[in-house]
């Protein structure tokens, strides 16, 4: 064969590789609109499948619970399938009525308990009885179950997904029922009622051992973030601290709510069977009377600069498990697609990836190795953080080790050609690989203009991502991945309590 | 980049690996009564959710394809979609395990996952994998019962390279020898795993009870599976005009067509049409019972033939599965919810097949001894659908499920794209899915009561029981026969059905004790002693001492991973183990394995036709397979060298289940003029399991039988 035959097949292609504008049918079938009161929509239309996905992206995470409060974000997981003060109401004047009394109860009897060493034992278990009394007169006058039934008979899925930085709705609707959902949706948001409220959170909180405690990656995170943040709110989890979930009231639930489920902080993503006239006219209609509020302010508490490596040890025996995690700035900023690269080089694909060849093929040091590169949130500056589960026979020291000197080659010279095309094709491929059905497109569209307040910058994102070099890689690895940055959690076995005694078995 | 993750992170979930599921969507809270509800408050609220009016569901939309059949046969369907910079697609071939022959059940699964699996002419697996990562892109291939495909997907500026490796693995495939070894292993963990969960048992036998088509893969035809068998399957039905070409993207179907046919107009064959597919035989009634002692529930299911995609009558069919049993509002579904009722989980189902019927079954689950329960609420709940209509509001809501399950993957263009190639292949035409639908839209109250009666006669359904049962009676008379599903043993894994011989055994041995120094070298030393260090894939460092003196006394001293020190010792047929503390004698499978540890100790195993007991047995040119007892162990050698390369044996863990092992020798070195390998690299059913490394071989130190037996 001679050597023309040899390359002819990757010349063919010229004429297909043609620089042509990326994501054209995407960008000819969008369209967003923002109604008076604040609230964003972003609709794709693609009419293959008679559904469309909605996601309704609201910024409200666990930043926002307020002091002594967290897990009041993450409440609304369950929350907010409880019904409204109409669907799922006996006799909803009445219903709310009890359930405000309810509060006045509850009340009574904390202004009570707050007397601390001075309350009055007898007057505590009256306040009780009458909180309870008056909580089961509630009860009676609601059907918490409907609202989800009102779902289901529409054939309409509903999951909230509460994070750091906001809180997803995330549903898939058949689109001849588009107007029950949106019907279903705006009055939870505009009247909810929460009536299920103290069941959710007790069985949040009775839950939490085996949803979180018992699970050791979650611990590992949480210490993670709990050690990287001093004063941020990235401090606490998602999830909230059990003690804090225990004494959450509906009323604060309902404040919280109010302020930050609110029109303008909400953005709607669309993708699917709807006309972009008919998604328009639904949301006036149902979303549009929802009267405007003023935005809640951003946080702007600034976590204070490290001066030094920080390192937690956890004792546990089930898994041998290590997190480190390097301060990093925001999504906002440049270095964001140059991280994501960074990421690629290092875990992302088959053989080749150099974190992930070094610490588990070669030197059998590690079983895993994922990286986030951006945890546990990103509007705010946050975490670069590597997750590994060490392989048996080895020590988290080792595999820390084992991830600096994969971190100090990324510091010591620019990536060679091939790996920078590997990394920035397998970041771009992260990426738009999302984008081919209309749950993946829906989510993108609503953290782009939920994030950015504009979906068209993820074209700018795809494109960014391809722009990344390798003096770029390098430099951001030194700015960020350094000791100074750095937090470590360690979970390792504990050490043997007593020494193991020889004999006695024969 | 929060853009990238997959599922919103509130925490271990952004990982993957440990998350939290998310809530059960759309959740219901425990059993509140479905109270009358007054007519829900209006105010300014806009109007109640029940007085809201739907139109009709519409017909989910397939994209346009541009059809077109180069010279050489080879169809293509091109669907352009510039949403995103992406092409993907799948050529699909028609083959399949229905081609396969009883002797060698298990070639097509196997020449399947080679394609891609075991590289290609111009690459090794190795750099198909590093150049598929360096592009984003990726490749896969695989043969089920009646379709063969090897799938595709690339971002568009990398689309050049991605194809070209797709045109590679699709037309030059290797199936390197090694990998087809890691293949069969794997599929031998299949097959000793097959009847773990006993609901694939029940799904299994029920439809071979139903439709009995492909042979099942065993131990003993996938062992007898050659490398030239796959090379065979793979040209017989890999071929142009037997392949139809589906790609999807962001690219100009006029360039792409040429692009194609630029690329694959090379790709030429002489193999004479395949065959149309097999059609199943169909078979009804009777009754069988799989007794699983260890069941602790009883798993029931019982079916008859549905219908094909052109069957009148299979939207009616899937209606009437829908109203029994699909959602939590359908009929068995409200029944099993009866706290009287001693049936869990009653289901239904009745999706159309492509090629042959599909199957309508129920099933459900009961705790021990209920299991003719589950036939009789089931029956009762078809009985009650034959005597009188479904209501119109059931009708709709089953319509409607239906509806959705078949139309919501269209949302995905690739998979659309794949639809209509699906379509092509079974010879359906191109809006089938929408015909389907718009059956499924007419289908009246009175055509449910009708297929109810003239499909779905209780006689004619085929029931199945996995069950704690030594019998099962039939609810409907008579008792159920019994399926043994016990795998047939594994012996003729390693032993393969071609050309073997005593004489030719004997050849090959020869060669390699020439290629380890000599005969008569080799039978000149009295013992051994070798110190190997094992580092596993899943992490840890074993370290093992070897102390062998001829013929037969072997003691073995390691410290392993996860369970300390062991010492076990064999004179040949018994012996001890120990921890260094506590001893016992050596019972199976650990003295099974001891014995073929002594046979596989290097100058044990070259010396195997001197040693009373041991059969060789020659398998071809450089294969030979040593017996001893149950032990045997299959010896590949270099074809250059002649010294053994490889090594294939059977594990049994604590539990009797086997491990199909696999040893590369390599770093052979000259101890004392005799060649003995210094490496080996170890895989368990196709996974590596560890590396190993000899540190140490001494020869003739004089060793005694008596020390080495004495216990610690």
């Amino acid at each position: 064969v001679s050597r023309i035959a040899l390359v002819a097949p990757l010349l063919l292609f010229a004429r297909l590789a043609a620089p042509a504008q990326d994501f054209q049918e995407l960008q000819k079938n969008v369209t967003d609109f923002v109604l008076p009161n604040g609230m964003r929509f972003v609709v794709a239309e693609r009419h293959g499948a008679p559904t469309f996905a909605v996601r309704m992206y609201v910024r409200a995470g666990s930043v926002n619970d307020p002091a002594g409060s967290s897990g009041l974000a993450y409440i609304f997981q369950r929350a907010t399938l409880a019904g409204t003060e109409t669907i799922g109401a006996k006799d909803p004047a009445a219903e709310r009525k009890a359930l405000d009394a309810a509060e006045e109860a509850l009340d009574k009897l904390d202004a009570e308990r707050n007397k601390g060493p001075l309350a009055d034992e007898g007057k505590l278990a009256a306040l009780k009885m009458e909180a309870s009394r008056t909580m089961g007169a509630a009860r009676v006058l609601g059907s918490p179950a409907e609202f989800s039934e009102a779902l289901m008979d529409g054939a309409i899925s509903w999951a909230v997904q509460p994070s750091a930085d906001e809180t997803t709705v995330e549903s898939t609707v058949p689109s001849h029922r588009a107007e029950l959902w949106f019907l279903l949706a705006s009055q939870m948001i505009q009247r909810p009622s929460f009536r299920h409220f103290y069941e959710d959170r007790d069985d949040l909180s009775a839950s939490y051992a085996t949803r979180i405690d018992n699970v050791p990656l979650s611990r590992v995170l949480g210490a993670l973030t709990a050690a990287a943040f001093t004063t941020h709110p990235y401090h606490n989890p998602v999830t909230g601290v059990p003690s804090d979930i225990a004494v959450l009231r509906l009323n604060e639930a309902r404040q919280f709510f109010n302020r930050y489920w609110s029109p303008a902080n909400i953005t709607v993503a669309i993708a699917g069977d709807i006309a972009a006239a008919d998604a328009k006219r639904l949301a006036e209609r149902y979303f549009g009377p929802i009267p405007a509020r003023p935005l809640p302010p951003p946080i702007h508490t600034v976590e204070p600069e490290q001066k030094g490596p920080r390192t937690v040890v956890i004792e546990n025996s089930a898994q041998t498990l290590l997190a480190v995690g390097y301060k990093r700035p925001d999504e906002f900023d440049r270095d964001d697609a140059t991280l994501e690269v960074a990421r690629a080089i290092l875990v992302a694909g088959g053989r080749g990836a150099w974190m992930r060849d070094d610490l588990i093929e070669t030197a059998h040091l590690a079983s895993s190795v994922q990286i986030q590169s951006s945890y546990p949130g990103g509007r705010y500056p946050h975490l670069f953080t590597i997750v590994a589960g060490v392989a048996p026979g080895h020590t988290t020291d080792e595999v820390e080790k084992g991830i600096t000197t994969v971190i100090a080659r990324l510091q010591a010279a620019p990536v060679d050609e091939a790996t920078l095309a590997r990394g920035r094709a397998l970041a771009r491929d992260a990426l738009v690989s999302r984008l081919i059905d209309n749950a993946g497109i829906a989510t993108v569209l609503a953290r782009t203009a939920g994030d950015y307040g504009d979906w068209h910058k993820l074209l700018t994102i795809a494109e960014s991502l391809n722009k990344v070099t390798a003096a770029q890689v390098q430099i951001a690895a030194l700015r960020y991945l350094t000791p100074n940055r750095r937090t470590s959690v360690h979970m390792d076995p504990p050490p043997p309590a007593v020494l193991p005694s020889r004999g006695g078995s024969r | 980049m929060r853009l990238l993750w997959l599922a919103a992170a509130a925490s271990a979930a952004a990982f993957g690996q440990v998350g939290m599921p998310p809530p059960l969507v759309p959740t219901s809270p425990p059993a509140a009564p479905r109270a009358p509800r007054p007519a829900a408050g209006r105010g300014s609220a806009g109007p109640a959710y029940k007085d809201l009016k739907y139109p009709a569901p519409r017909l989910p939309e397939l994209p346009h394809a541009t059809r077109f059949q180069l010279p050489n046969g080879l169809k293509l369907v091109l669907v352009e979609n510039h949403e995103a910079p992406l092409i993907s697609g799948a050529a699909l071939i028609r083959t399949g395990a229905v081609y396969e022959t009883a002797d060698r059940a298990g070639l097509a699964t196997l020449t399947g996952a080679l394609i891609r699996g075991g590289g290609s002419r111009l690459r090794t697996p190795e750099a198909l994998e590093a150049e598929l990562s360096s592009l984003g892109a990726s490749i896969d291939s695989g043969i089920g019962e009646t379709m063969g495909s090897v799938s595709f997907g690339a971002l568009k500026e990398n689309l050049a390279p991605s194809l070209s490796l797709f045109h590679d693995v699709l037309t030059a495939p290797a199936f390197r020898a090694d990998r087809l070894d890691l293949a069969k292993s794997s599929l031998f963990n299949g097959i000793a795993h097959r009847n773990d969960d006993p609901r694939q048992v029940l799904r299994r036998e029920l439809l071979r009870a139903i439709h009995p088509q492909t042979h099942q893969a065993e131990y003993g035809s996938v062992a007898a599976i050659q490398r030239n068998d796959v090379e065979l399957f793979y040209r017989r039905y890999f071929f142009p005009a037997n392949t139809t070409l589906v790609l999807a993207g962001d690219f100009e179907t006029a360039a792409m067509k040429s692009t194609l046919e630029e690329l694959f107009g090379g790709w030429k064959s002489d193999q004479q049409p395949v065959p149309d597919l097999p059609k199943a035989e169909v078979r009804t009634g009777g009754a069988f019972l799989v007794s699983r002692p260890d069941a602790r529930q009883n798993y029931v299911a019982m079916g008859v033939p549905g219908g094909t995609y052109v069957d009148a009558d299979a939207a009616a069919l899937d209606v009437t599965a829908t109203i029994l049993g699909v959602g939590t509002h359908s009929r068995m579904r409200l029944r099993a919810a009866k706290p009287t009722e001693s049936v869990e989980n009653l289901q239904a189902e009745a999706y159309p097949g492509m090629l042959n019927p599909g199957v309508f079954a129920m099933t459900g689950i009961t705790g021990p001894g209920a299991a003719a329960d589950v036939v009789t609420a089931a029956l009762d709940e078809l009985q009650k659908l034959r005597a009188g209509p479904p209501t119109e509001e059931e009708l709709r809501a089953a319509r409607e499920l239906i509806w959705l399950r078949v139309g919501e993957s269209l949302d995905n263009t690739g998979r659309a794209a794949l639809t209509l190639g699906t379509a092509d292949y079974y010879g359906y035409p191109a809006d089938y899915v929408q015909q389907y639908l718009k059956r499924v839209a007419a289908v009246t109250r009175a055509d449910v009561v009708r297929v109810a009666k003239e499909r779905l006669d209780p006689a004619k359904f085929t029931v199945g029981v996995v069950a704690n049962l030594r019998t099962f009676e039939d609810p409907r008379g008579g008792s159920a026969t019994l399926v043994d599903t016990t795998i047939p043993p594994a012996p003729s894994a390693i032993s393969a059905t071609g050309s073997s011989s005593v004489e030719q055994g004997k050849k090959v041995l020869q060669r390699a004790q020439e290629a380890a120094g000599g005969a008569e070298k080799l039978a000149a030393v009295k013992d051994m002693t070798m110190k190997t260090s094992y580092t596993l894939v899943r992490g840890g460092k074993d370290d093992e001492v070897d102390q062998w003196i001829a013929p037969s006394t072997l003691r073995q001293d390691g410290i392993a991973t996860g369970v300390g020190r062991l010492i076990r010792f064999t004179d040949g047929s018994t012996g001890w183990i120990s921890n260094g503390y506590a001893s016992g004698p050596l019972m199976n499978p650990a003295l099974r394995q001891t014995l073929g540890d002594l046979m596989r100790e290097p100058m044990s195993l070259l010396l195997s036709d001197r040693i009373a007991g041991r059969t060789v047995t020659g398998i071809d040119e450089e294969t030979i397979e040593i017996r001893l007892g149950d032990n045997v162990t299959r010896v590949v050698l270099d074809p250059k060298t002649g010294l053994p390369s490889q090594l294939h044996y059977e594990l049994l863990t604590d539990r009797g289940q086997p491990i199909l092992v696999q040893e590369t020798l390599s770093d052979y070195r000259d101890v004392d003029g005799i060649k003995l390998p210094f490496a080996s690299t170890v895989y368990q059913n196709g996974t590596k399991y560890a590396d190993a490394v000899v540190t140490e071989i001494k020869l003739n130190q004089g060793l005694k039988p008596e020390v080495l037996r004495k216990r610690p």
